[in-house]
């Protein structure tokens, strides 16, 4: 008779971590998927040995939550390709990317995964490939669309999180008005030049006057800043799926690397 | 009847460059932040306003400015 998994994966794993071939093999032993072998691991005790790192700053049962929530990432340009990464590393179990465009040369100096043998690609289906490379317990959608937050809303169903890494504030805008009329925690950030701007779960009235572009046309986008802005969004995401810290709610945090200012408004 | 009032201007990001970080002006009473806006010329060169605060509240740019009033103008940050 063939052992329970949890049997299997206490004794395939060391000092309380499960190696990835381990778990590898508990995926083929017992036709599950690597998010299912993880869900029944981490539920006995037993931590994938790829978040061996997270801990303490992630327990295990917050490890759990991560792998059981879903996160949409709308923009997979700058931002989005960067907290694709971070909330894949971290455990996050469930992405949804949506972009239409494809990777040009100019995004080379700020873009994750974006290189020179890739141009012309899709931004989505590239980015969708590389993060499966890193986390296999990763479950990832990816959409080759502009996502219209007045047409799509029903794209955002059961999303516990949804990322403003958008380009322009015309559509940053509609994305937050949306979400707060859905009540879905929406998490804001933008940048242009060496400053950058932040807010969570709120519209955006208050930054955007009007939909027109923003600085950013005339003063561009270096890479620090962006992996900045990643950071600051991916750990906004991290606070509110695990309800801890304090998040940027009812809060503008702007930042001017420049000068190493962060204001909160 | 025109008074003068003191504003204290505080600018941000790419809108101090060749102007200044903090600065208190007197201004006739009536003045809105869009006439600071426009003598300033900080929103030429394809440089937008983002944030406007009064006395860090949100406000908008025909806000009439009251004696001793903080202003402090943000460009327009819209990048990904």
């Amino acid at each position: 008779m063939q052992k329970s998994i949890e049997q299997f994966l206490i004794e395939q794993s060391h000092d309380t971590f499960l190696p990835i071939l381990k778990e590898k093999e508990a995926v083929k032993l017992y036709g599950l998927s690597f998010q299912e072998v993880e869900n029944i691991a981490l539920k006995v005790g037993i931590t994938p040995l790829r978040y061996k790192r997270n801990q303490s700053t992630i327990n295990i049962e917050n490890q759990l939550k991560l792998l059981n929530s879903h996160v949409a990432i709308v923009g997979c340009g700058g931002l989005g390709g960067h907290v694709a990464e971070i909330l894949t590393r971290i455990g996050v179990g469930n992405l949804t990317l949506f972009d239409f465009d494809i990777f040009e040369e100019h995004n080379l100096n700020r873009q994750n995964f974006s290189n020179y043998t890739n141009l012309g690609k899709q931004k989505v289906l590239v980015v969708k490939e590389a993060l499966e490379t890193i986390n296999p317990s990763l479950h990832v959608k990816a959409f080759v669309k502009k996502f219209d937050p007045f047409k799509d809303t029903n794209m955002l169903y059961g999303i516990n999180v949804v990322i403003d890494a958008l380009d322009n504030p015309k559509t940053k805008l509609e994305l937050a008005f949306t979400c707060k009329e859905k009540n879905i925690a929406f998490v804001h950030g933008a940048i242009a030049g060496m400053t950058g701007q932040f807010t969570t779960c709120n519209t955006l009235e208050n930054l955007y006057k009007d939909g027109g572009y923003g600085i950013e046309k005339s003063v561009g986008n270096p890479s620090f800043s962006v992996t900045f802005a990643a950071s600051i969004q991916s750990a906004e995401v991290i606070k509110i799926l695990l309800n801890r810290g304090k998040t940027l709610k009812n809060q503008i945090l702007m930042t001017n690397l420049a000068q190493n200012e962060f204001i909160i408004l | 009847m025109s008074e003068n009032i003191n504003i204290t201007l505080k600018l941000f990001a790419q809108y101090r460059d060749g102007r200044f970080k903090v600065e208190k002006r007197v201004y006739k009473s009536g003045t809105t932040p869009q006439n600071i806006i426009d003598e300033l010329g900080i929103t030429k060169d394809k440089l937008p306003l983002g944030v406007l605060m009064v006395n860090s509240k949100h406000e908008k740019e025909e806000y009439i400015l009251q004696e001793g009033d903080t202003l402090a103008l943000f460009p327009k940050i819209g990048g990904g």
